[in-house]
């Protein structure tokens, strides 16, 4: 797995298609270039705190923003966002839950815990930019100087 | 008993006092009588001393006159009766002074008289011998001398002085024996007469502890036969035991339950009634030990095949009786037939468990269900979002190479998938109601209804409906509910009237309370509702429905509409009805078709929310 050191974006997403969705809607808007992607929980953890396939990786070069699915193999994203937010390293980290369901009880769950915000599935671009606003990111993550 | 002894206390008291009443009447009695003779004995006397006291004046009288006739005419003849008085009058006198000699001055007289009698006496004799020496004529001088008439004269004189002294005597004897014997006739009468007082006194006292004697056994043979009419009417069986805890008594129930007689139960030891089931060691311990320390037996059971009626439960109960009547001991041992109860205990804990399995059963079939929608939730929507997202993608980006009908179709896929997302929601939003807690707090109605209706409006205005909806919010009370529950009710009911009334030109969504059911015309009125609980309702012009349908309305995934005219899932209604049951309320609609429907509901069946003055005008 390759990883340059200035991630803006850590994308957390085993399904496919919803993956494949995110990046579309996102690469629209010139997004994708600085995203980091793990499938599943281990992978997003390893890359978090430079553990496992991302040994010697610093753990304070933190991503802008965490974009989170909760249902994951291996280490779920509860798990995961228990983690981010119990390590002071990780704990300032923008954490934006990506939920199936606007009801699901996870995301109440999610907040206790300190997530930051939450988009409903399919990650269109509409509800991403209102999650950026949210978390005071807009300037730094869509209006960022053109690309060289 | 204390009340006995004080009543023959009386009565022996009673007799006691009659008894020395007697003793004294007879004393007094006695005493008088004794009195009465010793009296009558002295008047006696007197009358004896008066007649010998008569005797001596006749010896006197003998002796002159037989003396004056010797001297007158010498003959032997006349002198005998003065020979005679001669010989007498010693013995006289003695007898006089022996009679007197309780009477001192009478004693003197009687010396005093001795000595006249013997100086008239030697004079006698003298002119007798004057007559016998000298003639009749010395002896007739000697007489003249009047020295022996002088003599005679004072012996008369004293003998009538003493004869005076008795009669004044007898008159004062005569008066002391009359006096003392009315005095002991009166005192006899009035003894007598106590004594009847007295005796009626007793006989008085006598019959009236007789009669409350009476009177008792009365009480205490009606108190006897009240015992025994309850304990042969109790229907538990009772045992009355002896000290070594033999059968006194049983009671019919005892008989009946245990198909026995009194034959063969009266008077046997406990242990060895029936076929010896009694006979249990720590149960003739446990009743030996109620003797001496008074400590009650309750609910012993024993369990064993009884003679006759077979295997039985039973509950034992004793306690320790004191009998006053004879200072014995009893015990009363109580006996109660538990085995049906037994049996039904046993039933309703099978049920019970079986009960509980149940609830386990469905508590685990809760929690598969809720897996299952986590399931329906997550994974089901997986797949619509890539049918969703990939038919926007190709539509978005790849709209130059598809021609208008696959772009159509492709709309209608994304639709779909859509719709499906949104039933998908709905669903899990319906099954979770009634898993959820409820939160119940005052909530204020009208408050809750505007911020609902500007939810609504901002979304409709967002959009850019054609259609202009006026709100209008009466009277609403303030009610015990959940507030994120209730919010939903008004929330789903508004937008159902917003939607149904889209075709108006000039939309008016009425919400408002009213607190007389009879007001609604509504059919399910009739039961339960008290006419004083308020009734929200929420009132649309819209299209309305058929009543024919109504019963349709409230159930899930049931639409009353075209979905090509009126969008929705067909849960609405139903998670609006489930809230309103689950606060205790119901929910009913009427309505005609094109002329608006009227949605009516209680929170609380009790009326619990009556805090309320609201009349439901409309502002």
């Amino acid at each position: 797995m390759s990883f340059q050191g200035n991630v803006e974006i850590l994308l957390v997403e085993d399904n496919p298609n919803d993956l494949e969705l995110a990046l579309h809607a996102l690469k629209k808007h010139n997004l994708a270039n600085n995203i980091q992607i793990a499938r599943d929980g281990v992978e997003a953890l390893d890359f978090l705190f430079g553990e496992g396939s991302f040994e010697g990786r610093l753990v304070t070069d933190t991503p802008k923003v965490i974009l989170l699915d909760l249902k994951l193999p291996r280490v779920n994203g509860i798990a995961v966002l228990e983690r981010v937010k119990a390590d002071p390293r990780t704990r300032n980290i923008p954490v934006v839950v990506l939920t199936s369901s606007r009801e699901d009880p996870d995301v109440a769950t999610c907040y206790k815990l300190g997530v930051n915000s939450y988009i409903v599935k399919p990650v269109d671009f509409e509800q991403f930019v209102k999650a950026v606003q949210q978390l005071g990111l807009y300037w730094l993550l869509l209006n960022q100087p053109p690309q060289v | 008993m204390f009340a006995t002894a004080a009543i023959e206390r009386r009565v022996a008291v009673g007799f006691l006092i009659v008894l020395i009443g007697v003793i004294v009447i007879g004393g007094i009695t006695l005493l008088s009588a004794h009195q009465l003779t010793t009296n009558n004995a002295l008047v006696v006397h007197t009358l004896d001393v008066l007649n010998e006291l008569e005797n001596l004046l006749i010896i006197a009288i003998d002796a002159e006159n037989g003396h004056r006739g010797y001297v007158i005419t010498g003959s032997q003849e006349f002198l005998e009766p003065y020979n005679i008085a001669v010989a007498g009058l010693e013995t006289q006198l003695d007898r006089i002074d022996a009679m007197t000699s309780d009477n001192p001055s009478q004693q003197s007289r009687a010396e005093d008289l001795r000595s006249l009698f013997v100086q008239r006496m030697d004079i006698l004799r003298q002119t007798i011998e004057l007559r016998d020496e000298q003639g009749a004529d010395a002896a007739i001088r000697r007489v003249a001398t009047g020295e022996g008439k002088a003599l005679g004269d004072q012996i008369r004189t004293l003998i009538a002085d003493m004869e005076a002294e008795e009669n004044a005597l007898l008159v004062q004897r005569s008066a002391d024996a009359e006096s003392s014997s009315r005095f002991a006739v009166v005192l006899t009468l009035f003894l007598v007469g106590g004594l009847l007082a007295l005796l009626t006194a007793v006989y008085v006292v006598i019959q009236r502890d007789s009669r409350s004697r009476r009177r008792a056994e009365i009480v205490l043979q009606d108190a006897r036969n009240y015992a025994e009419s309850i304990v042969n009417t109790v229907r538990h069986p009772l045992l009355v035991l002896s000290e070594d805890l033999r059968v006194r008594t049983a009671n019919r129930a005892f008989y009946d339950t245990f198909q026995t007689s009194a034959a063969q139960t009266e008077g046997r030891y406990l242990y060895e009634l029936g076929g010896k089931e009694w006979d249990i060691g720590p149960l003739r311990a446990l009743l030996t030990d109620i003797l001496p320390h008074n400590t009650p037996l309750e609910d012993f059971e024993v369990e064993a095949d009884f003679f006759q009626i077979g295997r039985r439960v039973m509950l034992l109960d004793a306690r320790r009786l004191y009998r006053e009547g004879n200072h014995t001991t009893q015990l009363l041992l109580a006996v109660e037939d538990v085995t049906d109860r037994k049996q039904a205990e046993a039933q309703i804990r099978q049920l019970n468990h079986d009960l509980e399995a149940r609830a386990q059963h469905l508590e685990q079939a809760n929690k598969e269900l809720e897996a299952f929608s986590y399931t329906v939730s997550h994974d089901l929507r997986a797949p619509l979002r890539a049918i969703d997202g990939f038919s926007r993608i190709l539509i978005e980006d790849f709209a130059p190479s598809l021609d208008a009908s696959a772009q159509r179709y492709l709309g209608i896929v994304q639709q779909n998938a859509l719709q499906m997302g949104a039933l998908i929601d709905d669903l899990l939003a319906f099954s979770r109601l009634n898993r959820q807690s409820m939160r119940k707090q005052p909530v204020d109605l009208a408050k809750l209804a505007h911020e609902v209706i500007d939810a609504l409006k901002s979304e409709v205005e967002g959009e850019g409906a054609d259609h202009q909806v006026e709100f209008v919010v009466g009277d609403l009370p303030v009610c015990e509910a959940d507030p994120a529950l209730l919010r939903q009710v008004f929330s789903n009911l508004f937008s159902n009237a917003v939607k149904y009334s889209r075709k108006r030109d000039h939309a008016v969504i009425t919400v408002g309370c009213v607190n007389d059911t009879n007001d609604v015309n509504d059919a399910n009125t009739a039961n339960g509702s008290n006419g004083k609980q308020p009734v929200i309702y929420v009132k649309d012009n819209g299209v309305g429905f058929d009543m024919r349908y109504a019963s349709n309305l409230f159930g899930v995934f049931q639409r009353l509409h075209r979905a090509e005219d009126y969008e929705g899932t067909g849960v609405g209604l139903a998670t609006v009805q489930r809230i309103v049951q689950r606060h205790g309320g119901r929910i009913w609609a009427e309505a005609e078709p094109d002329k608006g429907a009227t949605f009516y509901f209680t929170l609380a069946e009790n009326g619990e929310n009556a805090d309320h003055d609201g009349n439901g005008g409309t502002t």
